[in-house]
C-alpha cells in the first residue's frame, strides 16, 4: 500500500510582481520499506515537492495523499507532528538544547514522559551510531556528521513511517555521507520506513530503491 | 516541556542573560526610586500647599506711611484705580479683600486697650471752684517771673461726678484751664463742663505750661458737633442738659468702637497670616458662611461670648477725614462667633468677619490683601505689580512656601526626567531582549514549526523564558528598590531641611514669617508594585510581537534581487590599507553612510547641549556682573521705613562692608517760612501750639543723593535742574551742619536746594530764586533751636502727594567726609552720636551677594524678621536677581548633568558602534586573513575606514554648529572623547578579532 501518493501536484509561488510555477503536475506513489531519491538540477522543484510532502503547505492544484487522505483535508500541524519526519541539510538542531533534549523534543511533544523520553533518546542515539557521551553535549560541540545523525535520531523519535530528507549529505564528507545513507537504508529496509531523499548526489541516486528525476517542475 | 526548554534556552545564554538581568534590575530599581521620589515630592508639595498660605499686601507708599489712620487722598485714588475685577482676573489671585474697615458698637463693650481716639474727652461736674490762680511760665536767675514770657491762669476745684470720662477721678481735686474761652468760673460754684483731661509732660510743666500743684488738669473745650457753650452752672442733675449728655454719649461711642474687618478668609488677614495674633478658642470661620467671625478676647470676655454664640452690633459711620468721628448709622447686623483671638493691645475690640469688602473710605495705606494660590503666587505678584499705579508696593508673604517647596520642585523634576529616561530605557532594553531572545531565534521557530509544534506551545517556549528572566529581574529590582527607597527619601528630606536652614539673610524674598514645617508624608506602596507587572507584560508583548515576526520571517520571499555592479577599478590587491579603506567606503553603500550620520547626530547633540548650557552660564555671569541690587535700611518687618534711626557708627560699619557702594543717607529737619507762620500767642498755649505746628511742617532733608529721599523710593528721580546745577551739589562739603549754626543770623553762603513743584507754585517762585526759612534743630539735652537759612532753588521735582520736602546738601547735617571709607577717626568720634533717618546703598556686584550677606551678618545687622546684635535692619532688593539666578542655576546644573551624562553615553555609543561595525565584518576580516593579507594591513584597512567615516561625521557636525561654540574646553573635549572612543572601540574590536582563531572565524555564517 502507498504511504504517500502525489496526484498531479502543482505548486505556484506567488509574489507581488510575478508567479513562479515550481511544481507542474507531478504524480507518483511512495511505498513503505523503500528508499527514494528525488534528483534534479537546482531550482527544478524538488525541495518544494518535499515541503509539500512534509505538510509545510498544500499544493496549488492536485493533491498529496497520505495513506489515501489528502493533506488538504487534515490538520497539517498534527500531520507534521505525528506522520512525517524531516531532516535537513543544515541539521536544524536547537542550539541551546543538549543532544538528549533535542532528541527528546518530538517525543515529549507527543506526550511522552521526560524520563521515558530520555531513555528512548539514548537508544536512538546509539541506533544512529553515536555514544551516550554526546547526550549532554550541545549541537555546536559536534561535527557535521554527528549533528546530522542527531537530527536522524530526533526524526526517529517522532515514531512516524515516513522520513523525508532534504539534502541530508550536503554538508557531509563522503565517509559520513556513506554512513548516513546506510542508516537511512537500514531504516527503510529493516524498519519499514518510507525514506524519501532529495539530493544532488548521483551515487545516492544509484543506491536508492527508486530514483525520481525532476526537470523544470515535472518528472523527467 | 516547552516551559522547561524555554527557560533552559534563556538560562544557557549566560552572558546575555546576566547582562539583561542586570540591566532590568538596575532600571527597575531606578524606576522605583524615581517613582517613589516623585510621589514623595508630590506628597510634600501637597502638604506644603495645605500648610502654607500666600498673600500679597498691596500698599500705597505715601508720605505718612504706615499711619493706619491717615486719610491720604493719593492712597484712595490708587485704591480706586485697582478694581476688584482687574485684580481677580489675574491668574493665581483667589480672593481680594480691600483694606477698608468698618466700625460698630456693641452694648456692654468698653475699650481699654489700643487706639482710644478721644480718651481724654470728658463731660464732668465740678464743685467748689477756687479763685483764679496765676502762674508765670518763666523765671530769671533771681527766681523773679519774666513777665514777657507770659503766664497761665487756672482754677482748683473738686470733681463731683463724671457724666463721661475714662479717667475715673471722681472726688479728687483737679485744676481747670478755661483755655481761651470767655469763661470765668466763680469761686465756690459748681459747673458742668465739656473738655478733656490734659496729658502734661514733666518738661512742659517745668517750663510752666501747666499747673505745677500735681492735680489732674482739665481743659474746657468746645463741643464737636455744636456751637453751644461747653460749660454751664450746675445745681441739680437737671442742669446737665441734653447737649452735655449727647456729647458724653458721642465720646462713649467713639472711644468704645469695635473695628470690623471684613475679609474673604480670616486665615489670609495679614495679622493672622503673619502670626501676629492667634486663635485661643474655637476655629477659623468657614469662608462660605457669611458673618461668621473671629473676635478678640476682650470682646468675648466683656460680652460673655463663646464660639457658636451670636451677637449683634450697630454700625458706625466716620467722616472721610476722621475715621473715629463716629456716629451710629442705624444698621444692625448679627454675627456668629467661630473663634476667639488672643489678647493684644494692637488687636483689641476687633471682629474679623466673613463679609463683602467694606463700603467705607480708605484710611491708612493698606489698599488690600490678595489671597493667592501658592503655586502661582510669584507670577500673580508680578502681574499685580504691573497692574498697580505708581508708588503702590506689592509684597508677597508666602510663609516660606516657595523656599520649602523649591527643593522638592527640583527633585520632582529630576525624578520625572529620570523616570522618563528609565521608562524609555526599559522599553528599549525589553525590545532588544525580545529581538535577541525571540526575534533572532527564527531557526528554533522554524524547527518547531516543521515538526508541527502548535503555536501556543511555541509561544509557551519563549514566554516562559521571558517570564522567568524579566519577572525575576523585575521582582529583584522591586525588592531592592523598595529596600533603598526609604533611605533615598530620608536623604532628600535631609537635603531639603539643610536647604531651608540656609536662610536668605537680608533678602526681600524672605519678608514675613517663615513657617518651619516638618513633613513626613507616607507614600503608597502600590505604585512600586505596578512596575514589576508592567515590565513583565511589556516584555511578553514584545516577545509575542517578535515571535510573530520570527514566524513570518521563516519563509524567504523569492523574486528578482537587484544587484548593484560597481564601476571602475575593483582590484584591491595593489592598494595599501588606506586604498582598501577608501574603496570599502566607496563601495560600502548604506554602510558607509551609517557611521558619518551617527557621528553627525552625536556631535550635534553634544554641541547643542553644551552650547545651550554654556549660553545659560554666560547669561548668569552677565547678570552677576551687571545686575544692580539695591539695599536699604528698614524696620524689622521690612515693609516700613518710617521713623528709622541709623547711627553714624552703624552707618560706618555698613559703609566699610566690602562690596557696598553708592551709600546715600538723609536726615530731615522741619522747616517753615516765616510768611507761612500763623500768629501764635505769646503764652504757654501759643508756644505749645507752635511746636505742634512746626512738628507738622514738611522737612528740610539733608542728603547726599536724591535716591535716599523717601519720595523716590518707589518712583524714579526726575528733577528739573537750574542750568549749571546737578545732583553733585548735594555732595558739596562746604556747609556748616545746622546744629553747629547760630540761631541768630543766617550764614552768608546760600544753600542750594531742590524744592517740589507745589512748593514753588504756592510761594510764587521759580528755579534760581532765593528765599529764607527756619528749621528746628534739636540740641543735645533735647532743647530746640530755630536756625535761619538762606536757600536757593536749583531744582524742582513733581510732588506726588504728601508734604513739600526740600532737599539740601548732606553737609547741612553732618560733614560729608563721614561718608568716606578712610574718614578721620576723630571726625567719626565727634559725630558718632548723630543719626540718619534713611539709608540706601548698592552692591558693587550681584555675584558677591552671598559674601556681602555673610559680612553683614557678621557685623550683627538685623535681617527682616530676625533681630541681631545690631538692631539696624537691612533689606536687599534682590528678588529679581534671585529669581533669575535660581532659574538659571537650575537650568545650568541640569544642563551640566545632562551634558556629562549625554557625553558619557555618546562616548560609550561611539565605542559600541565602532565595535559592532567591525564585529559584523569579522568574516570579511577572516577572508582577508585567509588570503594571506598581513595583519597590519588588515588592521589599517579596517581602522582607517572607520577613522575616516567617523572623522568626516564629526567635522560636518562641528561645521554645522561652529557658531554655538563660545569658549571653554568642554565641547571640544566631548567631541574628541567621542572620536577617541570610537577609534578605541574599532582598535579593540580589530585586535580581538585578530586574536580569534581563523578557522573559527571562517565557520561564521553571514
Amino acid at each position: 500500500m502507498n504511504v504517500i501518493e502525489l496526484k498531479n501536484v502543482k505548486y505556484v509561488y506567488k509574489t507581488k510582481y510575478q508567479s513562479v510555477e515550481a511544481v507542474r503536475g507531478i504524480s507518483y506513489a511512495f511505498e513503505p520499506g523503500k528508499v527514494y531519491t528525488i534528483m534534479g538540477s537546482s531550482g527544478c522543484g524538488k525541495t518544494t515537492l518535499l515541503s509539500l510532502m512534509a505538510g509545510l503547505d498544500v499544493p496549488t492544484e492536485g493533491s498529496v495523499l497520505f495513506e489515501g487522505i489528502s493533506t488538504a483535508d487534515i490538520n497539517l500541524e498534527q500531520y507534521r507532528r505525528e506522520r512525517v519526519a524531516v531532516i535537513y541539510q543544515d541539521f536544524r538542531l536547537f542550539p541551546l538544547l543538549t543532544v538528549a533534549e533535542n532528541v527528546m523534543f518530538p517525543m515529549e511533544l507527543l506526550g511522552m514522559k521526560p524520563a521515558l523520553a530520555k531513555k528512548r533518546a539514548a537508544e536512538l542515539i546509539r541506533k544512529v551510531g553515536l555514544t551516550d557521551a554526546v547526550l549532554d553535549r550541545f549541537p555546536a560541540m559536534l561535527s557535521g556528521g554527528e549533528q546530522q545523525r542527531v537530527a536522524i535520531a530526533r526524526a526517529l523519535g517522532m515514531d512516524t513511517k515516513v522520513l523525508l530528507a532534504d539534502e541530508p549529505t550536503g554538508n557531509l564528507d563522503s565517509k559520513n555521507s556513506e554512513y548516513l545513507f546506510s542508516i537511512l537504508e537500514s531504516l527503510a529496509h529493516d524498519d519499514g520506513y518510507c525514506v524519501i531523499i532529495v539530493t544532488h548526489d548521483d551515487a545516492l541516486g544509484k543506491r536508492a530503491d527508486e530514483a525520481i528525476r525532476i526537470h523544470d517542475g515535472m518528472l523527467a | 516541556m516547552f516551559i522547561r526548554n524555554g527557560i533552559k534556552s534563556i538560562l544557557r545564554e549566560r552572558g546575555r542573560t546576566t547582562l539583561f538581568s542586570l540591566l532590568i534590575i538596575l532600571l527597575t530599581v531606578t524606576m522605583i526610586l524615581s517613582l517613589g521620589v516623585l510621589l514623595y515630592s508630590n506628597a510634600v508639595m501637597d502638604a506644603c500647599n495645605e500648610a502654607y498660605r500666600s498673600i500679597a499686601l498691596v500698599e500705597y507708599m505715601g508720605s505718612e506711611y504706615p499711619n493706619a489712620d491717615e486719610p491720604d487722598a493719593d492712597a484712595r485714588a490708587a485704591a480706586l484705580a485697582l478694581t476688584d475685577d482687574a485684580i481677580l482676573s489675574i491668574p493665581g489671585v483667589t480672593a481680594w479683600t480691600s483694606g477698608s474697615t468698618e466700625f460698630a458698637t456693641a452694648e456692654g463693650f468698653s475699650r481699654h486697650m489700643g487706639t482710644i481716639p478721644y480718651r481724654n474727652k470728658s463731660v464732668i461736674v465740678v464743685s467748689n471752684v477756687s479763685d483764679p490762680i496765676q502762674q508765670w511760665t518763666k523765671f530769671d536767675e533771681y527766681n523773679n517771673p519774666i513777665v514777657d514770657a507770659g503766664s497761665i491762669t487756672y482754677y482748683v476745684c473738686s470733681l463731683k461726678t463724671s457724666v463721661y470720662s475714662q479717667k475715673g477721678k471722681e472726688g479728687t481735686y483737679i485744676d481747670i484751664l478755661t483755655n481761651e474761652l470767655d469763661f470765668v468760673p466763680e469761686k465756690g460754684k459748681s459747673y458742668v463742663l465739656n473738655g478733656s483731661f490734659v496729658n502734661s509732660s514733666g518738661t512742659l510743666k517745668q517750663v510752666g505750661c501747666y499747673p505745677k500743684n500735681g492735680f489732674s488738669v482739665f481743659k474746657v473745650e468746645s463741643f464737636f458737633s455744636t456751637d453751644d457753650l461747653p460749660y454751664a452752672n450746675y445745681s441739680t442733675e437737671e442742669d446737665i442738659t441734653d447737649i452735655f449728655y449727647n456729647a458724653a454719649e458721642q465720646y462713649r461711642i467713639m472711644n468704645n468702637y469695635i473695628r470690623v474687618v471684613p475679609c474673604r478668609d480670616v486665615n489670609d488677614v495679614n495679622e493672622f497670616h503673619q502670626n501676629e495674633i492667634q486663635l485661643v478658642e474655637g476655629e477659623m470661620p468657614d469662608p462660605e458662611i457669611p458673618y461668621s467671625c473671629v473676635i478678640s478676647n476682650d470682646l468675648a470676655y466683656q460680652l460673655n461670648l463663646k464660639p457658636g454664640d451670636t451677637f449683634s452690633m450697630e454700625g458706625l459711620n466716620g467722616t472721610t477725614e476722621d475715621r473715629y468721628n463716629l456716629t451710629p448709622n442705624g444698621k444692625t447686623q448679627s454675627y456668629t462667633v467661630s473663634g476667639i483671638a488672643k489678647d493684644s493691645s494692637d488687636f483689641s475690640g476687633v471682629v474679623w468677619v466673613i463679609a463683602e469688602n467694606a463700603d467705607t473710605p480708605l484710611f491708612g495705606y493698606l489698599i488690600g490683601t490678595a489671597s493667592l494660590d501658592n503655586e502661582e503666587a510669584e507670577s500673580a505678584v508680578a502681574e499685580l505689580t504691573a497692574l498697580a499705579p505708581e508708588r503702590v508696593r506689592v509684597t508677597l508673604l508666602d510663609q516660606g512656601y516657595s523656599n520649602s517647596v523649591q527643593v522638592f520642585r527640583d527633585v520632582k523634576k529630576t525624578a520625572r526626567n529620570v523616570l522618563l529616561v528609565c521608562s524609555t530605557g526599559i522599553v528599549g532594553i525589553l525590545m532588544l531582549f525580545a529581538f535577541l531572545f525571540v526575534g533572532r531565534q527564527h531557526i528554533t521557530v522554524k524547527i518547531m514549526v516543521s515538526m508541527g509544534t502548535p503555536s501556543r506551545s511555541i509561544a509557551k517556549w519563549f514566554l516562559s523564558g521571558t517570564l522567568v528572566l524579566c519577572g525575576f529581574s523585575a521582582i529583584l529590582g522591586t525588592v531592592f528598590g523598595a529596600f533603598l527607597q526609604p533611605a533615598v527619601l530620608r536623604m532628600i528630606a535631609e537635603i531639603a531641611t539643610q536647604e531651608n536652614e540656609g536662610f536668605l539673610w537680608y533678602s526681600e524674598t524672605v519678608l514675613g514669617v517663615m513657617k518651619q514645617m516638618a513633613f513626613d508624608p507616607q507614600i503608597p506602596m502600590w505604585p512600586n508594585l505596578l512596575v514589576m507587572p508592567v515590565v513583565v507584560v511589556l516584555a511578553m508583548l514584545f516577545c509575542l510581537w517578535f515571535l510573530r515576526m520570527a514566524r513570518q520571517g521563516g519563509t524567504h520571499k523569492r523574486g528578482k534581487v537587484k544587484v548593484h555592479v560597481p564601476h571602475g577599478k575593483t582590484s584591491s590587491l595593489k592598494l595599501g590599507g588606506f586604498g582598501f579603506a577608501s574603496l570599502s567606503i566607496r563601495r560600502g553603500g548604506l554602510r558607509s553612510l551609517v557611521v558619518p550620520m551617527i557621528s553627525i547626530v552625536l556631535t550635534v547633540t553634544v554641541l547643542v547641549l553644551g552650547g545651550v548650557y554654556q549660553g545659560w552660564q554666560k547669561k548668569l555671569d552677565d547678570a552677576s556682573e551687571n545686575m544692580p541690587i539695591d539695599g536699604m535700611v528698614v524696620s524689622l518687618n521690612g515693609r516700613q521705613y518710617s521713623n528709622l534711626v541709623l547711627t553714624v557708627n552703624n552707618f560706618r560699619s555698613l559703609l566699610l562692608t566690602e562690596g557696598v557702594e553708592n551709600v546715600s543717607v538723609s536726615y530731615g529737619y522741619h522747616y517753615w517760612l516765616s510768611e507761612d507762620e500763623q500768629g501764635f500767642s505769646m503764652g504757654a498755649y501759643g508756644r505749645e501750639h507752635r511746636l505742634e505746628w512746626i512738628a507738622a511742617q514738611p522737612e528740610f532733608v539733608a542728603l547726599n543723593s536724591l535716591s535716599a529721599a523717601k519720595e523716590f523710593y518707589y518712583t524714579d528721580v526726575a528733577i528739573t535742574w537750574l542750568d549749571g546745577w546737578n545732583e553733585s551739589a548735594l555732595s558739596d562739603p562746604d556747609f556748616t551742619p545746622l546744629r553747629k549754626r547760630s540761631d541768630k543770623i543766617a550764614e552768608e553762603k546760600i544753600i542750594p536746594v531742590v524744592c517740589s513743584s507745589v512748593f514753588l507754585e504756592d510761594h510764587d517762585m521759580v528755579l534760581g530764586d532765593t528765599f529764607s526759612c527756619f528749621v528746628q534743630v534739636e540740641h543735645i539735652g533735647n532743647s530746640l533751636k530755630e536756625i535761619p537759612l538762606n536757600l536757593r532753588v536749583i531744582g524742582s521735582y513733581i510732588q506726588q502727594g504728601g508734604k513739600s520736602q526740600i532737599f539740601a546738601p548732606l553737609a547741612c547735617h553732618v560733614p560729608v567726609s563721614l561718608l568716606e571709607r578712610d574718614a578721620d577717626p576723630s571726625i567719626v568720634d565727634n559725630w558718632g552720636r548723630f543719626t540718619f533717618q534713611s539709608c540706601r546703598f548698592q552692591l558693587s556686584s550681584a555675584g558677591e551677594l552671598d559674601a556681602i550677606r555673610q559680612h553683614l551678618q557678621e557685623q550683627g545687622f538685623s535681617a527682616v524678621g530676625k533681630t541681631s546684635r545690631n538692631r539696624t535692619t537691612l533689606l536687599l532688593r534682590d528678588a529679581a536677581y534671585l529669581r533669575l539666578t535660581e532659574n538659571m542655576e537650575r537650568n545650568i546644573s541640569m544642563g551640566k548633568i545632562m551634558f556629562a551624562a549625554i557625553s558619557l553615553l555618546i562616548v560609550f555609543l561611539g565605542f559600541i558602534i565602532s565595535w559592532l561595525m567591525i564585529y559584523a565584518r569579522r568574516r570579511e576580516f577572516a577572508l582577508m586573513r585567509g588570503f594571506g593579507v598581513k595583519k597590519l594591513r588588515v588592521f589599517s584597512s579596517f581602522f582607517l575606514e572607520q577613522a575616516l567615516l567617523c572623522l568626516v561625521g564629526c567635522l560636518i557636525g562641528c561645521i554645522m554648529l561652529f557658531w554655538l561654540y563660545t569658549d571653554g574646553a568642554a565641547l571640544p573635549l566631548a567631541v574628541t572623547a567621542y572620536l577617541f572612543c570610537y577609534l578605541l572601540g574599532a582598535t579593540i574590536s580589530i585586535l580581538i578579532i585578530g586574536r580569534t582563531d581563523l578557522m573559527e572565524l571562517l565557520t561564521i555564517r553571514e
